[in-house]
């Protein structure tokens, strides 16, 4: 950047500092979306942050904590806007922080207003709207070298002189000039010089500013704005653009299936070896099975998907920063308005692929509340992750050879998809009915992803689901483990009496009694199980399962899914073998092969389709539902998904139940 | 589809000779954003979507879509250049590039010009 020239027009500026004594501890970040503002957060604060909602919103804020020479500074993240008077939610937020309406704990005292130096004129915008707000405020002046490549040159200077306060030139990607910035934070100015805006246009004051700083604009930018426009061209077509993203959305979903089995299996196995560690300090009793299947069992249910979510959000994040997302969601957003969605809603679907929770999390980016609403209460039809070993074991009864497998995997999927969309046109004519706003997107300029930044929301985001849900999932799993302990009963007298023959010949031949003391085990988990509470309430409830083809130990089953899907397969293989492997090839063979109390098969086609088809669009997941209450808004939403969804699952599963019959797939 | 429930009066086209190159200006009167081609230049005459009556000079609107619109760099007078004019129309204002739904883009009037930049 150039020195000012020496005719430079003598637009005194008039700013005020803070003394010495009053150096502003606690920073609000401002600035238009795609300006990299967070990418600037992260350079600032690093790991040291935290995500919190506003008071009484969705809204995210994330509050980071920055080294100011001998003191530590708070800096909190303001979302994204392009102006503070707009009658939205993030921009309220805005003003209410500006003003010290909300506080966050400490109240802002001096702001940074983070620009895109390669659009100014535009910024210059918002930066008079900040500047109004009379608080201590420094410009960083971001992407610079950006601006640079595409021929704008800026006296840096006589910028800073006529919008009255510090303005530091960044390149928040690769950190250049953020310790300029922060020794520039310590002493920020209040400007004056914005004028009333009564009298004055704001476009107008923003070209005058610019016309006076900007030395060349020549835009040597054709080369990159014809490459934007062939990529523009092809993300965006029509019938190529839905290709690519087809491709993309498959190469994304490999690379989490991929890459995260390893990490999956390594959880696994840890959380195993201190189950038994468990076992091995602990003495037999009440504690141990708290602990060891309570305890350790709920959360490792939570923490076995940790790798699939954090795949997603690092690869998501990456490809957020390529500019390419925004692209999909304006190339998507014709289509799905036919159902009533914005193109916005596709990110959570896709993310519910992985785990609906963070899915329904990351529907605060759909503007509208009616589009919001109603993405949340369709992202669970989308098959996540905990379904998985579901379909393994039903798909597998129904079909052995392995493209009908495939194609039966890929049914549950669009089964999904299409209750999905179903309901959120049903939604959108009826309880959510009104005009959908049309989509208006910024699309960002194609650029390098970060790595970086990738890397700290990919913590950040995995840090706040295990918080969250292992507390929800962990108390749930706690509630269904001692339903299913208790009530304690004595080993039924089969399982007794092959005990004492296990004894008889233990010496004589140990592996034949080591297996009767295996049977003896299954024997009497089988009839723990069967005499507990959840044994009790499926007994209860199995009438009303019996039309859809379930008897008594498959309703336990499926009423013990409703803490979380996978724990069906778990379920069974405690009923019919006495462990929880279900991995075990064993172990699904049994259940497979498992037979009724009047001796029919477990598991017919019919039952298993129905099964099938009623685990893809149950609302099975009960930690779901504490979010959905809250990110809709009312406790109201989550119970009718909740009901919504179990009807049309029960239906379904009967329409198919009734139909495989017809057709003479009903035995085994 | 609900997004095309839009209010499509015609519209009165507001002229403001004070910033206009004549030299600039194409014959006839100003057309929706929609209608132009790819790569066309245009300049912003008047816009609202949500106006029920009447002409709209974009400065004195308030609606929710002009302060959107001209908070993400689209207002009067400003000068654009369509990169692609298909089912949603994709236009750049100086560095800024927006997808903007034809719904919108249906009542945006522009005056096109030769590019002279």
């Amino acid at each position: 950047m150039s020195a000012p020239p020496p005719d430079a027009p003598s637009s005194a500026a008039h700013a005020s500092t803070p003394s010495d004594e009053a150096i502003p501890t606690s920073f609000a970040l401002l600035g238009n979306p795609n300006t990299g503002k967070t990418t600037l957060f992260n350079r600032l604060c690093g790991i040291r942050a935290r995500t919190a909602n506003f008071p009484g919103s969705t809204v995210e804020a994330r509050i980071g904590r920055i080294a100011l020479d001998h003191t530590t500074g708070r800096v909190i993240d303001l979302p994204g806007i392009y102006a503070l008077d707009l009658d939205r939610p993030e921009s309220r937020i805005c003003r209410d922080v500006l003003a010290g309406d909300i506080t966050m704990g400490r109240r802002a005292e001096a702001l940074v207003v983070v620009i895109d130096a390669s659009n100014l004129r535009r910024n210059l915008v918002f930066v008079r709207q900040a500047l109004q707000q009379k608080l201590p405020t420094v410009i960083a002046l971001n992407m610079v070298d950006l601006a640079r490549r595409r021929g704008v040159q800026m006296d840096i200077e006589r910028l800073n002189t006529a919008l009255g306060c510090p303005v530091v030139p960044v390149v928040a990607r690769s950190g250049a000039g953020v310790r300029e910035l922060v020794a520039a934070m310590k002493r920020p100015a209040i400007s004056d010089l914005a004028p009333d805006s009564t009298d004055d246009d704001p476009d107008a004051w923003a070209q005058r500013i610019y016309n006076d700083c900007v030395i060349d604009d020549a835009h040597r930018a054709e080369k990159g704005d014809q490459l934007t426009d062939r990529l523009d061209g092809a993300f965006t077509h029509p019938v190529l653009g839905l290709v690519i993203f087809a491709a993309v959305m498959t190469a994304l979903f490999y690379a989490i299936f991929a890459l995260a089995a390893v990490p999956m299996e390594l959880i696994e196995l840890f959380f195993g070896k201190l189950a038994s560690l468990v076992g091995t300090v602990l003495p037999d009793g009440a504690v141990h099975d708290l602990v060891a299947d309570g305890i350790i069992g709920g959360i490792a249910g939570t923490a076995v998907f940790l790798p699939q979510i954090c795949l997603l959000f690092f690869l998501i994040s990456l490809l957020e920063d390529t500019g390419y997302l925004a692209r999909a969601a304006f190339v998507l957003d014709r289509a799905m308005r036919v159902f009533g969605l914005p193109g916005q809603a596709f990110l959570p679907m896709l993310s519910a692929h992985a785990c609906a929770i963070p899915a329904i999390f990351s529907t605060r980016l759909i503007p509208d509340r009616r589009d919001r609403v109603a993405a949340v209460l369709v992202v669970p039809f989308m098959s996540c992750s905990a379904r998985l070993p579901v379909y393994v074991l039903l798909v597998g009864i129904l079909f052995t050879d392995p493209l009908h497998q495939g194609l039966a995997f890929a049914g549950c999927y669009m089964l999904g998809a299409v209750a999905a969309f179903g309901t959120a046109l049903l939604v959108r004519r009826t309880l959510l009915r009104g005009p959908s706003p049309p989509m208006v997107i910024e699309l960002p300029t194609y650029k390098l992803p970060s790595l970086r930044t990738a890397l700290l929301v990919t913590i950040e985001r995995g840090w706040l689901f295990l918080r969250k849900v292992g507390t929800i999932i962990l108390g749930i799993c706690i509630v269904l483990w001692w339903l299913s302990a208790y009530p304690t009963v004595p080993e039924p007298p089969a399982a007794v009496e092959m005990r004492a023959e296990a004894q008889a010949i233990v010496d004589s031949a140990p592996q034949e009694a080591a297996a009767l003391n295996e049977q003896a085990g299954a024997i009497a988990a089988r009839h723990a199980l069967a005499h507990s509470f959840v044994g009790r309430i499926g007994r209860f409830a199995a009438p009303a399962f019996e039309p859809i083809g379930l008897d008594w130990q498959l309703t336990v089953g499926v009423l013990t899914s409703f803490a979380a899907r996978e724990v069906f397969v778990s379920t069974l293989a405690v009923m019919f073998s006495g462990g929880e492997g279900a991995e075990d090839e064993a172990v699904l063979d049994r259940i497979r092969t498992a037979r009724r109390d009047d001796g029919s098969p477990l598991l017919t086609p019919a039952s298993a389709a129905s099964l099938l088809v009623f685990f893809v669009l149950a609302m099975q997941c009960l930690p779901t539902l504490p979010v959905t209450a809250r990110e809709a808004g009312h406790w109201g939403w989550a119970l009718l998904q909740l009901g919504y969804m179990t009807a049309v699952a029960y239906l379904a599963a009967l329409v198919v139940y009734v139909g495989f019959n017809a057709a003479g797939f009903g035995g085994a | 589809m609900l997004a095309d429930r839009l209010p499509e009066e015609p519209h009165e086209v507001v002229q403001d000779a004070r910033s206009i190159d004549d030299n600039d200006r194409m014959p006839g009167d100003a057309v929706p954003l929609c209608e132009l081609r790819d790569g066309q230049c245009a300049m912003v005459r008047a816009m609202c979507p949500n106006r029920r009556r009447g002409p709209c000079p974009m400065k004195r609107c308030r609606c929710e879509y002009c302060q959107l619109l001209r908070a993400m760099g689209i207002s009067e007078h400003c000068r654009l250049r369509v990169c692609r004019n298909r089912k949603h129309c994709i236009v750049q204002v100086n560095s800024t590039r927006l997808g903007i739904a034809n719904a919108i883009a249906r009542n945006i009037l522009v005056s096109p010009i030769r590019d002279s930049a």
